[in-house]
């Protein structure tokens, strides 16, 4: 799953960052072009959680919303174990071990957008308890890919693991933006982040993804 | 009139206009009569035990403090200078208790009870049933000693629900210890005073360090294990100039989450402060600044720069030049 | 035997003062005399010259006083020396925090503890009768308990000084803080 752009967005609706990850997308769109996207994303988020239909709300109960953990998803392919025997401590921050979490997660993301497919791109969705939303845009088009690619698997079933390693996946961003973006003084909330350690830490795991 | 005092035993001049501890008009209060039949009173502060009880904090809620700290301090100052100094200053307060404290734990002999070092934990990874518990009794103390620790914490955890914050990051929250005696009865209490009181457990009082090398040795060792929970990465001494030492950490934990080297290297003067209030404070006045130094894969590793004022070398000299 | 005790700060600024006497029913003249207690500070400030030298003396005891002598002749040595050999004998000359025995003044004996933090604690040892009739018989101390009095006072300086409100070098007002160092004063020194 190659991720193009991460945009994070804030729960007024403004995007608070941006990164281009391959040149697909950055020479065609400006900065203003992704403020519009990221206010955009953000009103359809809200229509779509308004017009979910009756039936499905009642229903919703059923619905399972646990993400199961996928593990290492974005994380540097090295044995943890053997960086421990090096006395080298894990450089993560103040979440432990060396995935930063192990277990499932229910998702908060309960009436919105999660996933939107195109023929150009996926976009996933992960949304926190606050409002704040973490956009991935992938360029794997899963809806197009014919089924001998897939092989045996279905083509939902398919789809259903990416959003799930996506989800995983835009999880440990939002932990990564628990770390360095909450926990620098220098930093005002709801404002653009200018962070050159998270900056450098999506780009790590971006890079560990593809 | 007050003023006017002549102190027999000081030419500090900034001290006259301080309180004197001396009732100077009517002399020490004498022991009275019926002193014998009272019982000492109590209070909390002083039916603590010194001793140290292993405290674990969540680095979450400590750096969130620490980021309050700085955005206050930031708010109320005019320069970059001024913002160092403060921050200095804050860190000098904790040194200078831990230099009493530290120093008074290290005597107490290592059989009875636990000790006060725990030289590099070998497992960063607690497991997380016996993290559960910690973090409970955990808070339920810092809420009595120190009101900032219990919000942050809650703030911490509420962002990140499942998610297991605490780590092994043991902090300053520890210097005031529970209260674990607080809860008996004025009798029982009388009788745990002499079970708080650690000189029973004391045979012979750490020797007061003398040399230079000897205190940067107790700071880089036990300061650091205390703080960190680990020691210092290295302690070096200067080639070229005779009074500068150098106390290397290759990841500060506590600044590591700011960004921007300028700033976080101007955050490091809170752990200068404790440094130089340590030293300071046993004797040894000196200058500590903060220094980014990346070597290999360290992108934050920081130099403690020890730069120590001439009475100390030449105090030195005198006392210790032929050994 | 009355005793005067201070703790003093960096800048010989007294932090806290308390004087220790038996006054058990009409015995009124077990304190000091009225004219030692006002002179009392003064003998005890005059004893920290002698203090702030053995401070940083490598080994705090008579043996040093030969070494001292060979190794040197500035007058901080003489002073040293003087320390060295007015101290009690049977002081462990391992531990470094209690000084024991450092000075007297006309038959009364001064002794002194230094906290790891560079404070003084310093105590004027009364004889048990007043005035100038037996000034010349020195008291005899006993090491063993004044130095778990002087631990004992020190781990309670050092709670006083975990108190967040409490900045060091000011003087120390509390009154639980006063109560128990008498309750120790009784314990340790007027058995």
């Amino acid at each position: 799953m190659a991720i193009e752009t991460i945009l994070i967005i804030n729960k007024s609706g403004g995007l608070i960052y941006q990164r281009n990850f391959s040149d697909t997308f950055a020479s065609k769109l400006n900065s203003n072009d992704f403020l519009i996207i990221a206010s955009t994303i953000h009103s359809v988020f809200a229509i779509a959680s308004q017009i979910t239909p009756k039936a499905l709300q009642i229903t919703q109960n059923n619905v399972d919303y646990v993400i199961p953990y996928i593990p290492m998803v974005g994380m540097e392919s090295s044995n943890p174990q053997q960086n421990r025997n090096n006395n080298l401590p894990v450089k993560l921050g103040s979440f432990k071990g060396p995935d930063y979490f192990k277990e499932s997660f229910v998702s908060w993301n309960k009436s919105g957008l999660r996933q939107l497919n195109s023929d150009q791109f996926t976009m996933y969705i992960y949304q926190t308890m606050t409002g704040l939303k973490f956009v991935a845009l992938s360029s794997n088009v899963l809806a197009n890919k014919p089924a001998s690619q897939i092989g045996n698997m279905d083509k939902g079933k398919a789809q259903n693991l990416a959003s799930q390693v996506a989800d995983n996946f835009l999880r440990k961003i939002y932990c990564v933006y628990c770390d360095y973006v909450m926990k620098d003084p220098f930093y005002s909330l709801e404002m653009p982040i200018k962070s050159e350690l998270f900056d450098k830490k999506v780009k790590q795991m971006v890079g560990n993804l593809s | 009139m007050e003023q006017q005092i002549i102190y027999p035993s000081t030419s500090d001049a900034s001290f006259k206009n301080r309180s004197t501890g001396y009732e100077y008009t009517m002399g020490p209060k004498p022991s009275l009569p019926d002193e014998y039949m009272r019982s000492p009173l109590t209070s909390k502060l002083y039916s603590e035990s010194l001793n140290t009880k292993k405290h674990e904090i969540s680095l979450s809620a400590m750096t969130f403090l620490f980021q309050e700290m700085i955005s206050q301090i930031h708010k109320n100052c005019q320069s970059l200078n001024d913002f160092e100094t403060k921050l200095d200053k804050y860190g000098e307060s904790i040194g200078m208790r831990l230099s009493e404290l530290l120093n008074f734990r290290s005597s107490i002999s290592p059989g009875t009870s636990s000790r006060t070092s725990t030289f590099l934990s070998s497992s960063p990874v607690v497991n997380t049933t016996s993290t559960n518990t910690n973090t409970n009794t955990n808070t339920s103390s810092s809420m009595n000693s120190q009101p900032g620790n219990g919000p942050n914490r809650s703030r911490a955890n509420t962002g990140t629900s499942s998610k297991d914050t605490a780590s092994s990051v043991s902090t300053k929250s520890n210097r005031t210890s529970t209260d674990r005696h607080i809860h008996h009865t004025q009798s029982q209490q009388a009788q745990h005073t002499q079970v708080e009181s650690l000189t029973s457990q004391i045979s012979k009082m750490r020797r007061r360090d003398l040399k230079i090398i000897d205190i940067l040795q107790f700071v880089h060792g036990t300061l650091w294990s205390y703080l960190f929970n680990h020691v210092s990465d290295d302690l070096v001494k200067s080639s070229e100039r005779n009074n500068e030492y150098m106390i290397i950490d290759n990841q500060p934990p506590l600044t590591q989450f700011i960004s921007g080297s300028n700033n976080r290297i101007s955050c490091d003067y809170f752990i200068c402060g404790v440094i130089r209030g340590f030293l300071t404070n046993a004797g040894f006045r000196c200058k500590v600044s903060p220094h980014l130094m990346p070597k290999d894969n360290w992108d934050n590793r920081t130099v403690y720069l020890i730069q120590f004022d001439n009475q100390v070398l030449e105090r030195e000299t005198i006392r210790f030049g032929q050994s | 035997m009355p005793q005067y005790f201070a703790i003093i700060g960096h800048k010989g600024n007294p932090i806290y003062e308390a004087e220790f006497s038996i006054q058990q029913g009409n015995q009124k003249n077990l304190g000091f005399s009225q004219e030692l207690k006002e002179m009392n500070p003064f003998i005890l400030h005059a004893s920290l010259d002698i203090i702030d030298d053995l401070q940083w003396q490598a080994v705090p005891s008579n043996s040093q006083y030969t070494n001292d002598n060979s190794s040197g002749s500035g007058s901080n040595f003489s002073i040293s020396s003087t320390g060295g050999f007015l101290r009690s004998k049977n002081v462990n000359n391992t531990d470094n925090c209690y000084l024991g025995k450092v000075d007297h003044f006309y038959g009364l004996a001064i002794t002194a503890y230094i906290s790891y933090g560079g404070m003084k604690f310093v105590m004027i040892h009364g004889t048990s009768t007043s005035g100038g009739s037996n000034s010349t018989n020195t008291v005899v101390i006993d090491d063993n308990a004044c130095r778990s009095f002087y631990q004992e006072i020190h781990e309670l300086y050092i709670k006083t000084l975990m108190n967040p409100f409490y900045k060091t070098g000011d003087p120390i007002s509390s009154p639980v803080f006063d109560s128990r160092v008498r309750s120790l004063a009784r314990k340790y020194l007027n058995k």
